[in-house]
């Protein structure tokens, strides 16, 4: 790139872009501002999203929410030593079994299927990997033909 | 004068500012309004400081700019994945979508306003990523340097991406650079 070239372009646009002044805004844009703020002053703090609650009243609800996690932390922990728990902890249990069986049973096929590999040659292999990254190629391409389409400007669809 | 009074004179008097930095950022009328609407609120919750404070205008100025950028990079991110595969190509065909034909006498012919539109126009139909490094460092005052921080892009990318720019800006508008000769001008 030549400077000299570039300063004169830059002094050229910099020239065009400060004669620009500024650019008149929508003359209902101050009285849609000061509706929200009449509707938020009409609203009671506590309907009000939790960033525009009192400080005050935010600073206690913050500490307050600390304190019951910190207490369900350390109450969780301590439940396992109470011998009077023991039963349920083990029906607790009983429930997540059946996720246990789904691990074991998805362990013996990804098993199956890494020794189905091994034992398939390496042409069944590559050709695999191949028909799959075509697959993916081709959903990725279809996605940009649409995504295309849809970010094209009427006018250029219709011609 | 009541405080709401206050504020809306303030609003009043920034309103075309906000908007214009907005508008130039974005380039969508719609968002542009969203923001210049987000930053009056969030003026009206430090408006005691704000009240009297000389630096109001650079204050709000600022928010402007950093809520259109938070904007931009969400619109981005939401792309990304789309915008990366398409890569350089989308960039050149983003740059040939904005060419319109200008009339021959640009420059002569048109008086200052219908100039302003024209240049205006141009400028919102620059890819974002050339209008806004060079709104930023033309409008906003910003350095190559703030520039590539605030984009969390490179210093070599901000000073591409504002030359092709220019030089997009350029050939729309037939800017005549000082030492170049009419002809050429008129035979690009």
């Amino acid at each position: 790139m030549n400077p000299e070239y570039e300063k004169q372009l830059e002094a050229a646009v910099r020239r065009e872009l400060k004669a620009l002044g500024e650019l008149e805004a929508p003359p209902d844009i101050a009285r849609r501002v000061m509706r929200i703020l009449e509707h938020r002053a009409a609203t009671p703090w506590y309907r009000q999203e939790w960033q525009n609650w009192p400080l005050a009243i935010r600073g206690v609800s913050l500490a307050g929410l600390l304190a019951a996690f910190a207490y369900l932390c350390i109450g969780g922990s301590q439940l396992v030593h109470f011998a009077a728990l023991t039963p349920a902890a083990r029906q607790v249990s009983g429930w997540f079994s059946l996720l246990d069986s789904v691990w074991n049973a998805a362990n013996v096929l990804v098993n199956a299927l890494a020794l189905a590999f091994q034992n398939l040659g390496p042409a069944v292999i590559i050709g695999s990997v191949v028909m799959l990254v075509a697959c993916y190629a081709t959903c990725v391409s279809l996605g940009t033909v649409y995504w295309r389409l849809a970010c094209m400007p009427l006018k250029e669809r219709q011609s | 004068m009541t405080n709401a009074q206050q504020f809306e004179t303030l609003m009043r008097n920034h309103q075309n500012m906000v908007f214009s930095t907005a508008m130039r950022l974005l380039a969508n009328q719609t968002d542009a309004e969203d923001v210049t609407q987000e930053t009056f609120l969030r003026a009206y919750e430090r408006f005691d400081q704000l009240r009297d404070s000389p630096t109001v205008s650079g204050w709000l100025k600022t928010v402007a700019t950093n809520l259109c950028l938070n904007h931009l990079s969400r619109y981005r991110s939401r792309w990304s994945f789309f915008s990366e595969l398409l890569g350089n190509g989308r960039e050149e065909n983003e740059e040939r979508e904005v060419e319109f034909a200008a009339p021959e006498s640009v420059g002569d012919a048109l008086d200052q306003a219908d100039r302003r539109t024209l240049v205006e126009q141009a400028l919102q139909k620059l890819p974002a990523a050339q209008r806004v490094p060079l709104v930023l460092f033309h409008f906003e005052d910003l350095a190559y340097e703030e520039i590539a921080a605030k984009l969390g892009v490179s210093i070599g990318k901000v000073k591409t991406d504002i030359f092709r720019g220019r030089e997009a800006l350029r050939r729309q508008l037939r800017l005549r650079l000082a030492d170049e000769p009419v002809e050429t001008v008129a035979s690009t």
